[in-house]
């Protein structure tokens, strides 16, 4: 019988019934959507979102935030972890911040932190950093990164400084050694190459053609020539320079002298290429060191890490980093600082250095033990201390700036602008974007 | 008129629809009858959820987004009117133009193969074969699989250095190319991949269109005479024409709305050579977070899939002349 037809009394009992569970229904959906953060019994509850989404880093997180909702159940606070993958970071947390839903304290790079102020999305931090003793321990630098206009933004969690890893191996049997400046570097890099027909069988090195990737390593060369994007006070383009255009010649001479393909030569599934061999050497973050040693434990002996060779005016390497900030709409702050200053206690911070082979953001535990035990790990973090070292401009329209420089140089190599036109291009769109409202 | 002429009135013919009631006083007459407005009620229930689900979610954001598009929105910020700014805006935009052009380039490519592919399957597998099932199956594979999972696929394949497709050009003789880092050769490679992804799904609905055909034209035909390529001609293809208008109008909206593989293979790269209108507004939306001018190229890619449409529908719609 249809559900609406019928005058039955039998009908009219049932009706009354359906309507009954879809009000109940009705009432639980709204019940649910409605203030998550309180359990209704006096419980803080707190979201808290980290980058990167492997097992290690899983395991690593969940233990610390374990422990603070252990230490922190007398107070009737709990944190609910989530892991966010890099690449989709962004999106997630942009749309939930404006929805007002985001996560009271969240993982993100520190270049992040001038966007999010200027949509007053961040809470500042110096109220806090005042009365905690820790501030001192951390370096400087990390914290530098994170700030905008004085204010400090983000408790550092990850360096992500590059060096130049290198297969000694490679270099021995090719008879060079490191040379001291990136002109001698390029010379060099024919002996290393091997092709069968024009396929590459190992590539001088792998050098990224786009994205994030490009603007840091590209940057790298930009600061050793004495160069830079922006002008100090960052309200121009500071691109269009001599030491620009012979940052993208020199670059853009990998391919050109088909030293590597354009195409790349990333490796196999999760091996990195210095481990399969098939690359000499690279420019790479900190992370390349667990990579070789999971993937390609014999390749592990024979690879070096130094500071990448002079441009016109000494090194300059790339220093990035990542950390914890906190949801300037969050209705737990200061439950949400406890949780933000006990990631960065000593013994979290070398938990997370140790297990997951983060650069230490720390001064105290630069130089712990586990540091010291991976010879690798210990080069690259002592290099930090020795290699002049430059964060990317913190500034609220970066990452489109980043874009307008990668598109530019990218047109370089491939060809389709010289040098000379792309830092010119690159200028002027700078300049449009920085004047625009 | 004089009285010698004979007294001629001229009836208008009969038909149907001269008895017919107007909208209006149909409407009056369901809604006047109680049992009626019950069964009404009935069916709106039914469909109401349906219906709610559409306004909140899609028709409502898409007036908003309408209005956003005439304003500096950046997600974090609720932006001024800039009136028509967003739009003035796109008019010297390069990357819009490439985009726009990227786009049509593809839709070029893909569609007519898209179409061409499907149609020829379709012919191939409306045949009472053993194991037709499979192929049938077979084809259609793809258009279940996920588009980061095929990527993933078609990546390896296309890689320069060890993909298949240069392992077998280099054992054939040819050259290798570096199918998605040459800016030339990545939108036709991703093209490619696109029309393997979905010529399963239009030759289904191929499929159905040449099951709707009667036997019995194509045995007249048989009789008079007529061969396999007429048949296909004269029968075939005008009767598929409301098939052919519905597979070209949906292959013209998802090929307009491609993002997924581009997302997953190229990220827009080389040099913009596969940045699309889609890719180019999560890229300004998601990216740089400059909402109101993501949704003024949202609305003119609107504009151009809702003119094509018309002008599709304008065309086929004369073609369509068989009444059966």
């Amino acid at each position: 019988m249809p559900l609406f037809a019928g005058k039955s009394k039998g009908d009219g009992t049932v009706k009354k019934w359906i309507a009954s569970l879809l009000i109940i229904f009705m009432i639980a959906v709204v019940t649910a959507c409605g203030d998550q953060n309180s359990s209704g019994d006096g419980e803080t509850e707190l979201t808290i979102w980290v980058a990167g989404n492997s097992n290690q880093i899983q395991d690593t997180f969940r233990a610390i935030i374990d422990d603070f909702n252990e230490q922190h159940e007398s107070e009737g606070i709990k944190a609910n972890i989530q892991f966010e993958p890099w690449g989709e970071l962004d999106q997630k947390l942009s749309t939930s911040l404006a929805g007002g839903v985001g996560p009271d304290v969240f993982m993100h790079g520190a270049a992040a932190a001038a966007g999010f102020a200027a949509g007053n999305q961040i809470e500042p931090l110096n109220a806090y950093f005042d009365d905690w003793a820790d501030f001192s321990e951390f370096n400087p630098g990390y914290l530098e990164a994170g700030s905008v206009e004085g204010d400090y933004y983000v408790i550092p969690i990850q360096g992500a400084n590059r060096m130049m890893f290198y297969r000694e191996d490679i270099f021995r049997e090719a008879g060079v050694e490191v040379p001291e400046t990136l002109d001698e570097l390029l010379e060099i890099s024919e002996a290393f190459v091997e092709k069968d027909g024009s396929r590459f069988v190992r590539a001088a090195t792998n050098l990224p053609t786009e994205g994030n990737d490009l603007q840091q390593i590209w940057s790298a060369f930009l600061w050793s020539n004495g160069g830079d994007i922006l002008s100090e006070d960052y309200t121009e383009a500071a691109i269009n320079s001599e030491e620009a255009i012979k940052a993208i010649e020199f670059y853009k001479g990998f391919f050109d002298r088909e030293l590597t393909p354009i195409a790349g030569m990333g490796g196999q599934g999760d091996q990195h290429p210095l481990g399969t061999g098939e690359v000499a050497f690279t420019f790479d973050g900190v992370w390349a060191i667990e990579q070789i040693q999971t993937y390609t434990p014999d390749a592990y002996e024979h690879v070096r890490v130094t500071a990448p060779p002079r441009g016109l005016d000494g090194t300059t390497t790339l220093v990035g980093s990542s950390g914890f900030f906190m949801n300037a709409n969050s209705d737990h702050k200061d439950a949400a600082w406890k949780l933000m200053s006990f990631i960065g206690d000593k013994d979290n911070i070398e938990k997370v250095a140790s297990e997951l082979k983060f650069l230490p953001v720390r001064l105290d535990v630069a130089d712990a033990d586990f540091v010291q035990e991976d010879r690798l790990f210990a080069e690259f973090v002592e290099l930090t201390t020795k290699v002049n070292g430059k964060a990317n401009p913190n500034v609220p329209r970066w990452t489109a700036i980043r874009d307008i420089v990668v598109a530019n140089v990218e047109k370089a190599i491939y060809g389709q602008l010289t040098p000379e036109e792309a830092v010119e291009n690159a200028e002027k769109e700078i300049n449009e974007e920085i004047n625009r409202n | 008129m004089t009285n010698n002429e004979p007294n001629i009135q001229v009836k208008p013919p009969s038909s149907p629809s001269s008895k017919k009631k107007s909208y209006f006083q149909r409407n009056k007459d369901f809604w006047g009858s109680t049992q009626r407005r019950k069964r009404a009620l009935a069916g709106y229930t039914f469909i109401a959820p349906a219906y709610l689900l559409f306004v909140i979610f899609l028709f409502i954001p898409v007036i908003w987004a309408f209005y956003l598009s005439f304003t500096s929105y950046t997600i974090f910020t609720p932006g001024e009117f800039v009136g028509i700014g967003n739009y003035s805006r796109l008019v010297n935009d390069n990357s819009f133009r490439t985009a726009l052009w990227n786009t049509t380039y593809y839709a070029l490519m893909v569609i007519p193969l898209n179409i061409s592919i499907s149609l020829c399957l379709a012919l191939l597998v409306n045949r009472k074969m053993k194991g037709m099932n499979f192929f049938r199956a077979a084809y259609y594979v793809p258009v279940v699989t996920s588009i980061i999972a095929a990527s993933m696929i078609w990546m390896w394949l296309y890689d320069s250095n060890n993909g298949l497709i240069n392992y077998v050009l280099i054992q054939l003789g040819f050259n290798p190319q570096s199918w998605l880092n040459d800016p030339n050769l990545a939108l036709p490679a991703l093209a490619f991949m696109r029309v393997w992804k979905g010529v399963g799904w239009n030759m289904v609905i191929f499929l159905a269109g040449l099951q709707s055909i009667p036997k019995t034209l194509y045995e007249a035909a048989s009789i008079e005479g007529a061969g396999g390529w007429k048949s296909f001609w004269k029968i075939t293809w005008p009767l598929l024409a409301p098939t052919t208008f519905f597979v070209f109008v949906m292959a013209t909206i998802s090929t307009f709305q491609t993002f997924g593989e581009i997302y997953a293979m190229t990220s827009g790269g080389p040099v913009g050579s596969t940045t699309t209108l889609v890719y180019l507004i999560f890229v300004y939306g998601f990216e740089r977070y400059e909402m109101g001018y993501a949704a003024a190229i949202a609305f003119v890619l609107f504009f151009i899939i809702f003119v094509l449409t018309l002008i599709n529908m304008f065309i086929t719609q004369k073609k369509v002349n068989y009444d059966l």
